[in-house]
């Protein structure tokens, strides 16, 4: 049984591809400069 | 600000669970700064000399025990908080809960800036001690517990995202804080209040953006062509839901307790001293004249381990949707054992990267026990309570933040004031870490199913089941 006022939304792949862009590309940032220290190890 | 209430971040139809991982993880790597905190420690102690490079600071500097103190203080606020506000963050829905993690943490961050303006350090540590500490545990557990509801045939994957983020909280806070001080260095306050202020918006937003984008299943949702008798084969996961108050009745609770206190007391022994312990461990006089370990290369070590910890939250975590939650915790305690019973024998055998290796790998067990455990207890508690119940776990965190640095440290001292040399002085700590981890097996052994006579009555449904294409993979 469905209920007829229940809200829908149709979420397109590109917005959950830029929700997730959003995040990773700050921590892909601290990933890329800890690597840069970690290089000083060997 | 209707729109914060519960009700009005319930899913509506067609909703893509997968966009909540990211509005877990904008909290988790915001809150996570915590960990990187001490980029900031030398140029708080400096205020007055205003001299990065000199090793004492001048007369009315504070000493580092005293800036480490704003940490400890955040450490402990954020297991008292967790503990304190669980059950609110569960009847409140992780938006409010979110939007108030925010409101915490950043207005700590504008307290702790005008701390450093007028050089107090009360003021510091209500900032981002206080107030950020108090944001960091409503941050930490509200994500996790609608993630887990989201994801209830992958519960691990599901904390493993979010509490990774945690951990890569470290690895963007530090040298977003260093290159923000930098950019600010003339300011009178070395670049410490303005890379405050600035953190304080930035995390702000996106705190903002994971409060806008988090939705929580609707009553009765699960995913597409899952239902939960597909999870009966394992007795260890319950169908049943455990209250807070009677889960801290249980002796799972307490033996959990148990295995995530243990857990992290060795972790942080290692993590806390990982730069000085390798540079004394491979010193020159070790490794010969030029082969020992400098202090820029410890650097780059703790910043390896930082990788591994964060990775090791998502991959131990996820792993322990295959094979089980006490497995895990298993393999966890008995390969730190035996890997911390080697790591004395690396050290004088100069096998440095063996060293690094077995450090490696006991720093992704180290996050993979933070990350696993929030599965393990919706396992043993069901799903109603478990972000309350979580809250309250946490305070072994706490508790284990205080014991392993004092445990590792206070052992090291005597080591050396009884006259063992410092590349040595590590062996004994090693080995009652090892044992520590023991104890963790033992206690990760004796955890059963909970008792039926704790099982909270069966909820009856408030409207109709919702139908499963009610939200979308």
């Amino acid at each position: 049984m469905t209920r007829p006022s229940e809200p829908t939304a149709n979420v397109s792949p590109l917005l959950i591809g830029l929700a997730w862009l959003v995040v990773l590309i700050p921590l892909g940032w601290g990933v890329w400069e800890t690597l840069v220290k970690v290089g000083q190890l060997f | 600000m209707g729109f914060l209430d519960r009700e009005h971040s319930v899913a509506p139809t067609g909703w893509n669970r997968w966009l909540v991982p990211p509005a877990a993880l904008a909290v988790h790597l915001s809150i996570g700064q915590i960990y990187g905190y001490s980029v900031f420690n030398k140029p708080l102690a400096r205020q007055i000399s205003g001299d990065l490079s000199a090793v004492q600071g001048a007369a009315g500097d504070w000493s580092l025990f005293q800036v480490g103190l704003i940490f400890s203080v955040a450490l402990f606020f954020l297991g008292a908080s967790s503990a304190l506000f669980g059950k609110w963050v569960e009847r409140e829905g992780p938006r409010k809960t979110m939007f108030a993690s925010a409101l915490l943490f950043c207005s700590g961050f504008v307290v702790a800036a005008i701390g450093v303006r007028m050089h107090s350090l009360p003021l510091i540590i209500l900032g981002n001690g206080v107030l950020g500490g108090i944001g960091l545990g409503l941050g930490y557990i509200s994500p996790v517990s609608t993630l887990m509801k989201w994801f209830p045939d992958r519960p691990g994957l599901a904390t493993g995202m979010a509490i990774m983020g945690f951990g890569g909280g470290a690895l963007l806070g530090s040298p977003l804080g260093t290159a923000l001080m930098n950019r600010f260095a003339n300011d009178g306050t070395l670049g410490v209040s303005s890379a405050f202020l600035w953190m304080a918006g930035i995390y702000f937003l996106m705190m903002m953006f994971g409060a806008f984008l988090v939705r929580v299943p609707r009553e009765g949702w699960k995913p597409e062509g899952w239902s939960p008798a597909q999870q009966q084969s394992s007795a260890m996961i319950s169908q049943h839901h455990v209250l807070v108050d009677q889960a801290m009745k249980t002796p799972q609770f307490w033996l959990l307790f148990a295995v995530l206190f243990l857990n992290v007391t060795a972790g942080i022994g290692v993590l806390g001293q990982a730069s000085v312990m390798i540079q004394e461990m491979f010193s020159d006089r070790v490794l010969g004249a030029g082969n020992g370990v400098t202090a820029a290369a410890a650097a780059g070590f703790v910043g390896l381990l930082s990788i591994f910890n964060m990775a090791g939250r998502f991959i131990w975590s996820s792993t322990s949707d295959r094979i089980g939650r006490k497995p895990t915790y298993m393999i966890f305690f008995a390969l730190g054992t035996l890997l911390y019973l080697l790591v004395p024998t690396l050290g004088s055998m100069g096998s440095l990267a063996l060293f690094i290796l077995a450090t490696c790998v006991i720093m992704s067990m180290y996050g993979g026990g933070f990350a696993t455990i929030p599965a393990y207890l919706r396992d043993l508690f069901g799903t109603r309570n478990v972000g309350a119940i979580h809250g309250r776990l946490l305070l072994a965190w706490s508790a284990a933040a205080i014991v392993g640095p004092t445990l590792l440290n206070g052992f090291r001292d005597r080591q050396i004031a009884a006259g063992v040399p410092a590349a040595q002085a590590y062996s004994t700590v090693m080995y009652v870490m090892a044992g520590l981890l023991v104890l963790g097996f033992i206690a990760n052994l004796l955890v059963k199913p909970v008792a039926e006579k704790y099982w909270a009555p069966a909820e009856e449904p408030a409207a109709p089941p919702a139908p499963a294409q009610g939200a979308t993979q």
